[in-house]
């Protein structure tokens, strides 16, 4: 390459230079250990002794052979479907409570928002066992409504417990659902008052719509989230009683760094995105059917 | 000119001795433990005395909590980046081991003296296929401890040793006159890796798992030790499962502990001193005896006494013999000894141990559970280390018998063929 075409070259792709930190990192440390992996998935690698080749083996032995494959892919989807919908009303809900101006929604904000930041923390795991112990707060709590204490890690209600950490942290998903209710236009909401249109109807017609490529997004990141869970089933629950916390996630952690199966744990993960992978395809292929947006939506 | 000539050859003459002069050159290594902030001070203070004695070693330390120390350290020696001394918890050197990641210590005896180490202790911990991987940093005594008073003052009889049986019936008597006490607090660690194979090694003797990852015990032994459990279960000895598994990771942090409302606790004498710190405890608590079976029924009394933890030097240390010598000084300097006092339980060196008791640098409560515990002490280590799926089927029908989903008895023969499996999955 001549010095000029290089020059030409440089000025034409200038803003790769300024991605190309980032791009290095995201590489190296995302890209490499990502197929690095899916080759890992097909050998029997203990982390000491160089991996050795197995071909399918590890699949074939999860599917056929594992015992904890499918229980534990079960509770994460039970988990997931407890988890997904409950934080999106909630956030939703605390957003359109929060969409005022008043300098005390400020306070608010902020207030909800604080869990996000110190959520899936390990101290906070540690209060959680406090607070849903037998003689815990929350047990005192309801107590004064004459509800009987509940037993919140038993085989029936610990992923209940886990469920809300991550419930808990709903901070980041209300405050998109904040930006795309402040983002409808006023006029909207003008002409359907002139028309006496009732609230809920508002509601459905107008506001929903209006933030549904919000609804969208969140669907997809919390839905992403919750398939991976971990540091709550690690840190509260250890994955009991009875496996009922057995998260997907929980499980790879075991198979990786319990038992240095490193090469099975690959596998496992590699069926867990090909999961993802699906139910993301699924959820955007039908996505054009219930969003909208302003400018049409093209990418 | 000659002048100049002159000086430059002294100038030259005076390069060429500078090596001579600072024959040893100095080097940094690194040290990396874990432990709490009393460790981390007695630890300090050896190193201080260390880069005294020898002024060209300078050594770097590495120091925090327990939590994420061995899978930063797989890592760290993986990538060949660990430190070039290391105290390593032992029970997952069998992986490391296979991979031939710890240096020989044979090669550095002439560093490193070992004449004052139990022999036996070096082979059963520390050696693997002949090469002396790891250095004792202590030997632990399994620790008994008792609230007295909750059993006085509910009439429970105590009596001059526990046995399996007889902690079942106190366990019903105490529960019965306190609803809100249970006999016994353990996490499911404490079920499946102290108490089974001291429950095994009782009753049958010697090995629990051999060396070549064959089971030295029958089915009927694993049903026996299961049913016990069920029975403590049964007799509300044991708090319920969805109770207990709050404090599997620190059973002594549990506040029915620490309230007064379980009896007997047990940990190892090496975390023994992070744990009597309440004040209630230390006026309400003895340490005892350790159960067994009653005399002639099982076939030896032993208690299992492991190593609190280890010093190793990673095989891609760059400054072995610094390394050697760094872990003869915390091991073997009797100053050194002093400084660390029992911060990783009680010297493994005999002559150190000595000098600590001879100056009361002993806790009262470690030498109690040591006194009690030598006796009684079985140096095999019964299991071969780091075989985490074994606990995982054991834990995994424990809690099904704590929760009635399936009897000990039925438990028992389908338990010891899925170990069989995750044996057979080992080798």
């Amino acid at each position: 390459m001549t010095q000029s075409k290089f020059r030409l070259f440089l000025r034409n792709n200038k803003g790769f230079l300024f991605i190309l930190p980032w791009l290095i990192g995201f590489l190296v440390f995302k890209m490499y250990p990502f197929f690095n992996s899916l080759y890992y998935s097909f050998t029997k690698y203990n982390l000491m002794k160089a991996p050795a080749w197995l071909g399918l083996d590890n699949y074939i032995r999860i599917f056929t052979k594992d015992k904890d494959f499918v229980p534990s892919l079960l509770v994460t989807l039970r988990y997931v479907i407890l988890v997904v919908p409950i934080k999106l009303l909630l956030a939703l809900l605390v957003a359109m409570l929060l969409n005022r101006t008043s300098w005390v929604m400020n306070f608010f904000r902020t207030i909800y928002y604080l869990p996000s930041i110190v959520g899936g923390s390990v101290a906070v795991a540690m209060i959680w066992r406090v607070l849903f112990s037998e003689t815990g707060v929350v047990n005192a709590f309801i107590g004064t409504f004459g509800i009987q204490a509940q037993t919140w890690l038993s085989p029936s209600l610990a992923l209940f417990t886990i469920s809300l950490l991550n419930i808990w942290t709903f901070g980041s998903t209300m405050v998109l659902f904040l930006a795309a209710l402040k983002g409808i236009p006023k006029d909207l909401y003008e002409a359907a008052a002139v028309d006496g249109v009732p609230r809920l109807t508002v509601f459905f017609r107008i506001t929903l719509p209006m933030i549904s490529s919000i609804i969208f997004f969140n669907l997809l990141m919390a839905l992403v989230n919750a398939f991976q869970e971990f540091n709550s089933a690690l840190l509260i629950t250890g994955g009991g009683p009875l496996k009922s916390t057995y998260l997907y996630g929980y499980m790879l952690y075991d198979n990786a760094f319990v038992s240095y199966k490193m090469g099975y744990a690959c596998a496992q993960s590699w069926i867990l995105f090909a999961i993802i992978l699906v139910l993301t395809i699924v959820i955007f292929k039908t996505s054009d059917k219930w969003t909208y947006y302003d400018d049409g939506g093209d990418f | 000119m000659k002048k100049f000539l002159s000086l430059l050859l002294a100038a030259l003459m005076l390069l060429a001795v500078m090596p001579a002069v600072h024959a040893e050159e100095p080097v940094t290594i690194r040290f990396s433990w874990w432990g709490d902030a009393v460790r981390h001070e007695a630890t300090l203070k050896a190193i201080e005395l260390f880069e005294q004695a020898y002024p060209n070693i300078h050594v770097e330390a590495e120091y925090g909590g327990w939590d994420g120390y061995t899978d930063k350290l797989t890592t760290q020696i993986m990538g060949g980046t660990a430190a070039d001394v290391v105290q390593d918890g032992g029970h997952f050197q069998t992986y490391i081991i296979y991979g031939a990641q710890y240096t020989d210590l044979n090669d550095y005896l002439d560093i490193i003296d070992t004449s004052h180490f139990s022999q036996s202790l070096l082979e059963s911990y520390c050696t693997v296929n002949g090469q002396l991987i790891s250095m004792p940093t202590g030997v632990q005594a399994w620790t008994t401890l008792q609230n007295t008073s909750l059993l006085e003052d509910n009439g429970v009889e105590i009596p001059q040793r526990w046995t399996w049986d007889t902690l079942v019936e106190a366990s019903k008597k105490l529960h019965e006159a306190d609803p809100e006490a249970y006999m016994l607090n353990v996490s499911m660690e404490t079920m499946t890796n102290w108490l089974f194979p001291m429950y095994i090694q009782q009753k049958v003797g010697g090995t629990v798992i051999n060396n070549d990852y064959e089971m030295e015990f029958t089915a009927e032994d694993l049903t026996a030790y299961l049913t016990w459990l069920e029975d403590m279960w049964a007799a509300n000895g044991l708090q319920g499962r969805s109770e207990q598994l709050l404090y599997d990771g620190s059973p002594l942090e549990n506040p029915k502990w620490n309230g007064g409302k379980l009896a007997i606790s047990m940990c190892s004498s090496a975390s023994y001193s992070w744990y009597v710190y309440d004040e209630y405890l230390k006026e309400h608590i003895d340490v005892v005896d350790c159960f067994s079976f009653p005399e002639g029924e099982g076939d030896n009394d032993t208690i299992v006494v492991p190593p609190a933890s280890f010093y190793n030097i990673p095989a891609a240390s760059e400054h072995k013999k610094e390394a050697a010598t760094l872990i003869n000084f915390l091991l073997n300097d009797l100053d050194a000894g002093r400084a660390q006092g029992t911060v990783r339980s009680l010297p493994a060196n005999s002559e150190v141990l000595s000098v600590l008791q001879a100056e009361n640098l002993v806790d009262a409560g470690i030498a109690r559970a040591v006194e009690l515990g030598s006796p009684r002490a079985c140096i095999n280590r019964g299991t071969p280390t780091g075989l985490n799926e074994v606990q995982n089927v054991l834990a995994d029908y424990i809690e099904q018998i704590a929760y009635g989903q399936i009897t000990a008895a039925e438990a028992g023969p389908q338990c010891y063929e899925e170990i069989q499996e995750a044996l057979e999955d080992v080798q």
